[in-house]
């Protein structure tokens, strides 16, 4: 379905896709309304396949649901209110094209107004500190932005934990672990990989007979390099003293460390300020 | 034309005679040996890292176009196709949608590998992702719609490395159309018209390492932040998300940057918004800037300068005038001296502009309109621009560049910001497309230092291809209907075309191998300004085919013992 929509002009004017009723004609208008309003590349894409707004594909809402998003906007997000800008008639079109998103729609009845959660529930908002330890965590735009290797909640990097479930730590036991990181750390294993005469020392990602991958840390963000056995490499157990887990914390302030202590306990419940007296005591 | 400095208008005179001249130099060949070029090849999305998509290829020309068949057909599989292959060494490499990378015999379409990389949910909506392809040290770069910039070695298809560029969940954003090769570094921007910091990034080839990362914000202590509000710079937007060109000479790349963020309130955002709506000139080295050239400060219009800087060089008395061309949104172009950024001359390349008065003699915008808050005007150029992503083509042979134009307008009006962190889009503002009320598409052929056409062919609707020009005096394109095309380069008259059977969005590009010049034409529409045909050409539209992924491979009849059959 979604590859039939790719383009939603052009699916809407060449009217292929089965669509009961309403009429083809109305269809093709809905679409074009759709496209100039709703599509354009900056919002819910071609065919509401999603651009930067939500994906309208498959989404089974409510038509009630999306009358009253269309017409009022739906606040807290950026989505905006057309009443004044489309005519009762063009709602009605978009109404019916969106409605044609979802072919196999057990809302698709009249119905009240069931609402049709399009996200989660917005997430208690942090406080300033650990708004601030966020954006250091996520800001790639320093040189071992914990992001890089790291996740929240799924968002970051691949290569070391995700950072979720420390919340609960305390924030001496956490500022420890940023600082001075356990060496080694079996759950991520180090090798080295010689290859056409350069060494390269990284966690494994998968070593198999036909493949050896390695985060390669020496540089941010850190690189994913593919080795091959069959092409002759030599591989080998790094020491496991290597200070490959190494964080280079020389760019931040410890009030850095703190707000980014902030935000990962902050996972656990409503913000709480960390003081930098709480990192030196256990 | 007011548009032109005096004294440039008296240089560029000068000038009109070596134009049709120019040739391309390379001061020092040694570095000419590592950066592409077309020749037999078609090595990077533009060509060459010139950005002018021009082949010196002249078996096929003007003459003789008109016998050009289907040497070969390759169907991907996939829904639509936007991507322009390259050619080196006889195998083309082309990226199909969904991360679907193939290399295949040029001569025969015969698949030599392909992969498939496998795409995470919720990366963007697939448009413009999966687009180009970079290629150096044997190795393919990549960038994919989940984000990632990829090396795969160009034999054998094997991953070599791949290093993740920003989290797409965080920065709501994907990889720039096409990555292209500076020196021993490869070059890609960030494409996401949201609440983001954009930024310019450059790896080195063989290993993946960050080499650098210019961000086209200036952060707090560095010069031009004060052209934002405290709050905003940093997710002030200025998406990279087209393609750039490299000068190995000057060791300069060049890129274009996009338009500011919340896009069409630009009362929040007082200030000139450094460096969005901006050419770059960034040190391949370090990342560092040696100059920026703004187009639209403080752009409440969507007027990015995100389409391609095209380097030309043009010989006058023994030296070479090193220049670069850049075509806005907006409707104009910019001629710079590309080793400093100083203004040469501009001029409009579309016929519908009315958000200003015309440049003054530095190039800014004379009395530029503004969106206002709940006011509806009818602005022209449209949001979707007088063009966005189909790339023009200078001919060093004629000495003109080729340009498309899409003429439509837009009842434009400005709406309450709401506070976003980043990742949102953040319109701030309301846009309604309509078509130009008094003039049409067209494809024209400027002189590039006066903007004075040669000719200028009219187009039933937008002509949503790149160009593509070579030395046999041929202009190469498509149209929504499907069919490719060849324009005499000279006077504009369609001397070819086929009938591919979909729309076509994607860049003709031309090659040879063994001494057989081949012509390829992906076929499968997307990209936003095609969505514009159904809404406001409807009768038109009635003749856009379905949409399909094929690309189409031409050449001229081979003599010998096939015409005996």
């Amino acid at each position: 379905m979604r590859t039939k929509l790719a383009i939603a002009a052009l699916a809407a004017l060449a009217a292929s896709r089965a669509v009961a009723a309403p009429a083809a004609q109305e269809m093709m208008q809905g679409g074009n309304v759709f496209a100039i309003t709703c599509s354009s590349s900056f919002c819910h894409g071609e065919g509401g396949v999603g651009a930067r707004g939500p994906s309208l594909l498959n989404r089974n809402f409510a038509p009630d649901f999306v009358r009253s998003t269309v017409t009022n906007g739906r606040s807290g997000t950026p989505m905006p209110s057309f009443k004044d800008s489309l005519s009762a008639h063009e709602i009605d079109l978009v109404v019916d094209y969106v409605m044609s998103l979802s072919p196999n729609n057990h809302n698709a009845g009249a119905g009240p107004a069931a609402p049709a959660p399009a996200s989660a529930p917005p997430p208690t908002p942090l406080n300033k500190q650990a708004e601030a330890g966020r954006k250091v965590f996520f800001d790639l735009a320093r040189t071992g932005s914990c992001a890089a290797c790291h996740s929240y909640k799924q968002e970051g990097g691949p290569i070391g934990a995700d950072l979720t479930g420390v919340a609960k730590r305390t924030p001496h036991d956490l500022y420890k672990a940023i600082t001075k990181p356990t060496v080694p750390d079996a759950d991520y294993p180090v090798a080295t990989v010689t290859a056409g005469g350069t060494t390269v020392t990284g966690i494994v990602k998968q070593k198999t007979e036909k493949i050896v991958q390695l985060y390669d840390l020496s540089s941010v963000p850190p690189v994913l390099r593919s080795f091959y056995p069959a092409d002759g490499i030599k591989v080998g157990d790094a020491a496991a003293t290597t200070p490959i887990y190494a964080h280079d914390l020389s760019g931040y302030s410890k009030d850095e460390l703190a707000s980014v202590i902030a935000f990962l306990k902050s996972a656990a419940g409503p913000s709480k300020d960390v003081t930098p007296q709480e990192l030196a005591q256990p | 034309m007011g548009m032109i400095r005096q004294k440039s208008a008296r240089r560029i005179g000068a000038w009109m005679g070596a134009a049709a001249l120019a040739v391309m130099t390379f001061a020092n060949a040694a570095q000419a040996a590592d950066t592409p070029q077309t020749g037999s090849d078609w090595p990077g999305f533009f060509g060459d890292n010139r950005a002018q998509s021009y082949s010196p290829l002249d078996q096929i020309n003007s003459k003789n176009v008109a016998k050009l068949q289907v040497a070969w057909a390759f169907q991907t599989g996939e829904t639509t196709l936007g991507a322009t292959p390259i050619v080196v060494d006889g195998i083309m490499y082309l990226l199909a949608p969904n991360n679907h990378l193939f290399a295949l015999d040029a001569t025969n379409g015969q698949v030599i590998w392909a992969g498939k990389r496998e795409i995470p949910s919720g990366t963007l909506g697939g448009v413009g992702s999966s687009t180009g392809l970079a290629m150096g040290f044997g190795l393919l770069f990549q960038g994919t719609r989940d984000n990632h910039l990829v090396a795969v070695d160009a034999k054998t298809g094997r991953d070599v490395w791949d290093v993740q560029i920003e989290d797409y969940r965080q920065c709501k954003c994907t990889t720039s159309f096409t990555p292209i090769m500076a020196g021993d570094k490869v070059v890609v921007g960030a494409r996401g018209d949201v609440a983001h910091r954009g930024y310019i990034s450059a790896y080195e080839a063989k290993t993946g390492k960050l080499a650098w990362r210019f961000y086209v914000i200036p952060a707090e202590g560095e010069p031009g932040n004060d052209s934002w509000p405290k709050d905003i710079w940093n997710v002030g937007g200025g998406s990279t998300w087209y393609g750039g060109s490299y000068d190995p000479e000057l060791n300069l790349v060049y890129w274009g940057v996009g338009n500011p963020q919340p896009m069409l309130n630009a009362a929040s955002r007082p200030g000139a918004n450094l460096y969005t709506d901006s050419v770059v000139a960034l040190d391949a080295a370090t990342g560092k800037l040696k100059w920026f050239y703004q187009e639209n400060p403080n752009d409440s219009l969507d007027y990015d300068s995100a389409p391609e800087p095209t380097l030309l060089d043009i010989q006058h008395d023994g030296k070479t005038e090193k220049l670069l061309l850049h075509a806005n949104k907006s409707g104009f172009t910019y001629v710079l001296d590309r080793a400093t950024g100083k203004y040469v001359a501009g001029w409009p390349h579309a016929d519908k502009i009315t958000w200003n008065k015309g440049l003054d003699k530095d190039g800014h915008p004379i009395d530029p309109v503004e969106t206002q808050l709940g006011v509806e005007k009818l602005i022209c150029p449209s949001l979707y621009g007088s063009r966005a992503g189909n790339h023009s083509t200078y001919s060093p042979k004629t000495g003109l560049w080729y340009n498309t134009s899409f003429e439509t307008c837009a009842y434009t009006k400005a709406m309450p910001v709401m506070q976003g962190k980043e990742g949102d889009m953040i319109m701030g503002g309301f846009i309604r497309p309509v078509r130009s009320p008094d003039t049409k598409p067209f494809i024209a052929a400027f002189d590039p230092l006066t903007g004075k056409r040669k000719w200028t062919v009219p187009t039933e609707v937008p002509n949503v291809s790149p160009l593509t020009s070579t030395a046999g005096n041929l202009v190469f394109g498509g149209d929504v209907f499907g069919n490719a095309y060849a324009l005499d380069a000279t006077d504009g008259k369609k001397l070819w075309s086929f009938p591919t059977g979909s729309g076509i969005s994607a860049s003709p590009i031309t090659y040879s191998v063994k001494g057989r010049q081949y012509v390829a034409v992906p076929s499968g529409l997307q990209g936003a300004p095609a969505t514009l045909i159904g809404p406001l050409w409807p009768e038109a539209a009635k003749k856009v085919p379905p949409v399909g992924s094929t690309l189409f491979v031409f050449a001229l009849p081979e003599k010998g013992p096939a015409d005996a059959h």
